[in-house]
């Protein structure tokens, strides 16, 4: 075989380079990514981007239909990830423009990166900008004779924390000293203990569960966070162990998939799942599901941009 | 040949299997096309067997006497007593025995029929008396449908299921369409091209998806910016009836969300000056006896004394004092509602969730101070709105999703109405849905016209469209479409003889429709009519014999309402598309 000639080597090499510049797309035409780093600032600047959000219930595609009601604007695709770390790694590496948290999650989020920012949600549809709040996250139980029995000993416990203001410092202690330190929060303190004590106290159950397994998903941060090794840290934490004290009974938190977590509920491997919508339903039709009361409020949904750094 | 019979014979077990196999695939194949087709195997009856259709009309000319009474009064077949109404008034949250209004309710047949100080088609059938399908005399000289036509597309948005979607426009989803003065439009947030047009004609579409689209009428185009709600729309809007730019519009769904959650329906006020939301109401409300809260009846509104009445589906029927502050000039609006006073009634041991329900889906109509109105049980009645107490009852035992319609002939006043198959179906899924004329006065039943139609969960059959009353030439009759007879995708384009309640001419159609019938006239003095069908199709038939004229087919259902416009028709379907299409 014939050696190579100066020439033909660097030629070659010449070659050789485009083709690698060609595979990893660099320079050439505009990259999926180009259109992502292109700063966001409102919500016309996600009409035909990619979004994306943590992985639930709701399957993907409904999930897409979902946000862009509550954007009021199309986008051209919607990906759903794992967890809250992996969505906002997305956005950070410009895959999506935009990722569709809870208010809490993305105050949250924001407290703790300061490149990240989210959208003015005046600009959204009016469902994001009811007066009340959207829902409480309270805990789901399944729609059976035992669901109903761990509802009740569950509401007992929940309003013993808010009457006693327990609820209140846990709320402090975890999400609003956390994320904000400087005021802002939408929780209006002493709100729970005072409907609490407005009303006449829930009984203790006569016999309480000896051992509760609940979910937690680590999909809304900081109320279901997971430490480094995974593991329940902070609010759902330190709540649970007050259910147990309260009920005296052992609680399990068992760290499952988002996607998969209901699933479990009403396979029975769980008794509970920690974080779920709880409030008022109007439509009809049973459900397979009930919902213990709130214990702290969800105004709206949240769209995390990037913002520009130190910038809020 | 010898060889084939020898075949024949050798094999002949084997080829019996062989066809026999082969025929059971083949059914198997078929079935497996009509039971996609059928939806569920108890439809195959129906699917094999015509209902009946038109059945015999029953009259009462004795029901006619004092129509032209002064005042409401019931008999005792319509007395509220004899029907074991339990009547709720709340007033500004607290539960009151009687209310008397301070500021009386009183609409005027002409207030009903034409109001004043707004150009246009304000709400469900484009007034009160729920009897204006149409604006301006059309052009149709020709008879048919012009090539003059623009699209405009919209969406969907999730069901409360959180897994379907609601799309495009359904029913009753007709447009409003006004024509706002000039000064008006000065204020507003138009883009510029709309706000320098001369006569524009705007068309306002609460959808579906969730939004308010402005378009304008003769081209489709985008007239301000599109109002994002995020939760669906199935009814018509309503405008504020003396041109102050309100805009009155409900849900018709809740939202479920990722958490699972249940985000109420409501109803909202919306400003047309700048597209801001002023209020919104009617959610999570403990008075309701239902646990289903929509609002796809079409708000009425009285400007006399700037009261909201708004029916629910949830069983309420909610007024208050909108306190409307319009500087006209600069361009400023607000609301900021009182004395809201809630009625709910319910008749015992028949009213229960998973039974004969509560609420009115359909609009309702007004003449005086009293309120007439239907819901999904059954129940027509009528409500004295200055003490929010009922006045006549009549149980029809059958959903009312098809509004009542007002006619004043001479001094004499009726009402019409028709129902849906939904409780009373026999073990074939057939039964009967009936379009009625009652005495206003007193309730009592002049006319009973009975079809037997099939009926399928979630694609009623019956009368879901609301009635069009003819003027001129076909003043005597009046029009509706039924659904599902004589076959279970089939239905009627029915014009009765108003007087009588028998058929003057039936249209048979190829799909059914419960998009509500529209009639239009020519200057020359014909009468037309647009009917819209589940299987796309647009019809423009002649009102006086029932010919077809023209058809289109937009390929997608058209189960909304249209509205024309001198001869401009908007329409939409369940492809996610507006349409304008014109006539000629």
């Amino acid at each position: 075989m014939e050696k190579l000639t100066g020439k033909s080597k660097a030629l070659t090499i010449e070659i050789l380079i485009i083709v690698l510049l060609l595979l990893t797309g660099f320079g050439f035409g505009k990259s999926n990514t180009e259109g992502a780093k292109a700063p966001v600032t409102c919500a016309d600047d996600l009409v035909g981007g990619a979004i994306g959000g943590i992985k639930g219930r709701m399957p993907q595609s409904s999930a897409r239909i979902f946000y862009e009601s509550m954007l009021g604007r199309r986008v051209s695709s919607y990906t759903s990830y794992a967890s809250v770390a992996e969505a906002t790694g997305a956005l950070l590496s410009g895959k999506i423009k935009a990722a569709c948290v809870t208010d809490v999650t993305a105050d949250y989020m924001i407290a703790g990166n300061r490149s990240l920012t989210k959208l003015d949600r005046t600009e959204m549809a009016a469902v994001e900008n009811t007066v009340e709040p959207r829902f409480e996250f309270g805990m789901a139980v399944r729609n059976d004779r035992e669901g109903e029995t761990l509802c009740g000993e569950l509401n007992y416990a929940i309003d013993v924390m808010k009457r006693t203001g327990t609820l209140d410092d846990l709320i402090y202690k975890h999400i609003t000293s956390v994320v904000y330190p400087e005021g802002g929060s939408p929780y209006k303190f002493d709100t729970y203990k005072e409907e609490a004590l407005a009303r006449e106290a829930a009984v203790l159950p006569e016999q309480p569960p000896k051992k509760l397994h609940i979910g937690i998903t680590g999909a809304v941060e900081p109320i279901e966070l997971l430490d480094e090794r995974l593991q329940p840290t902070g609010f759902c934490s330190e709540f649970a162990d007050y259910l147990g004290q309260i009920l005296n009974c052992r609680i399990e938190l068992l760290v499952l998939d988002n996607e998969t977590v209901f699933t479990s509920l009403m396979s029975g491997r769980i008794d509970a799942v920690f974080c779920y919508g709880s409030g008022r339903v109007t439509t009809e039709g049973s459900r397979k599901w009930l919902t213990t009361e709130g214990y702290y409020p969800m105004y709206a949904y949240d769209f995390l941009v990037q913002g520009s750094q130190g910038e809020l | 040949m010898d060889k084939i019979i020898g075949f024949l014979k050798k094999y002949k077990t084997r080829l019996i299997i062989g066809a026999c196999v082969l025929v059971l695939l083949i059914v198997a194949f078929v079935g497996f096309k009509i039971l996609v087709k059928v939806g569920n195997p108890k439809y195959f009856y129906n699917y094999m067997h015509d209902a009946r259709g038109s059945l015999p009309t029953e009259y009462n000319a004795g029901a006619k006497e004092n129509a032209d009474a002064r005042t409401a009064f019931s008999t005792e077949t319509t007395s509220p007593a004899n029907h074991k109404i339990t009547e709720h008034v709340e007033i500004d949250g607290t539960v009151a025995d009687s209310y008397i209004r301070a500021d009386k309710i009183d609409f005027s047949e002409d207030f009903c029929e034409n109001p004043a100080g707004i150009k246009g088609l304000l709400t469900f059938r484009g007034n009160y008396a729920r009897s204006m399908t149409s604006v301006l005399n059309s052009d149709i000289s020709k008879g048919k449908f012009a090539s003059d036509r623009w699209t405009y597309a919209t969406g969907k948005v999730l069901k409360s299921n959180g897994v379907d979607y609601w799309s495009g426009n359904g029913w009753t989803g007709q447009p409003i369409v006004t024509e706002w003065p000039a000064d008006i439009k000065e204020t507003m947030n138009l883009f510029d091209e709309a706000k320098a047009k001369d006569s524009l004609k705007e068309v306002i579409y609460p959808g579906m998806d969730g939004c308010i689209h402005f378009l304008d009428l003769e081209t489709g185009k985008e007239t301000r910016p599109t109002i994002y709600v995020g939760m669906t729309f199935k009814g018509t809007a309503s405008l504020y009836p003396d041109g102050t730019p309100l805009l009155f519009c409900g849900s018709g769904d809740a939202q479920t969300g990722q958490f699972g959650e249940n985000v109420c329906q409501r109803f909202y006020i919306y400003s047309l000056i700048d597209g801001t939301l002023l209020y919104e109401g009617g959610y999570n409300d403990d008075f309701a006896p239902r646990i289903w809260h929509a609002y796809d009846s079409s708000p009425i509104i009285d400007p006399a004394t700037d009261t909201l009445i708004q029916p629910g589906e949830n069983g309420v029927i909610y007024t208050m004092k909108l306190n409307t502050s319009y500087d006209r000039a600069g361009g400023k609006l607000s609301v900021a509602p009182s004395d809201v006073v809630k009625y709910s009634f319910t008749i015992e041991d028949k009213y229960k969730e998973g039974g004969y329900l509560w609420g009115s889906e359909c609009s309702g109509t007004v003449s005086g101070g009293y309120l007439y109105i239907g819901d999904n049980a059954g129940t027509f009645y009528c409500l004295d709105l200055n003490t929010m107490n009922m006045v006549w009852v009549q149980e029809l035992n059958e959903d009312i999703n098809s509004s009542p319609v007002f006619e004043y002939d001479g001094a004499n006043k009726y009402v019409y109405v028709a129902t849906t198959l939904k409780y009373n179906y026999n073990s074939h899924s057939m039964g009967e849905a009936a379009i009625y004329k009652f005495n206003a006065m007193n309730g009592e039943i002049i006319w009973k016209k009975p079809y037997e139609v099939h009926t399928v969960k979630g694609y009623a059959g019956g009368i879901l469209s609301t009635g069009a009353l003819g003027a001129g030439i076909v003043s005597d009759y009046i029009f509706y479409s039924v659904s599902k007879t004589p076959g279970i995708e089939q239905g009627y384009l029915v014009a009765l003889d108003k007087h009588t309640g028998e058929e003057a001419w039936v249209l048979p159609l190829e799909m059914y429709s419960w998009s509500s019938t529209v009639v239009t006239y020519s200057s020359d003095g014909h009468a037309y009519i647009i009917q819209g069908c589940q299987n796309g199709d647009l019809i423009l038939v002649d009102a006086a014999n029932g010919k077809v004229l023209d058809r289109l087919n937009f390929g997608s259902g058209i189960e909304a309402t249209p509205v024309m416009y001198g001869n401009r028709i908007v329409l939409a379907t369940r492809s996610e598309k507006i349409l304008g299409v014109a006539v000629e």
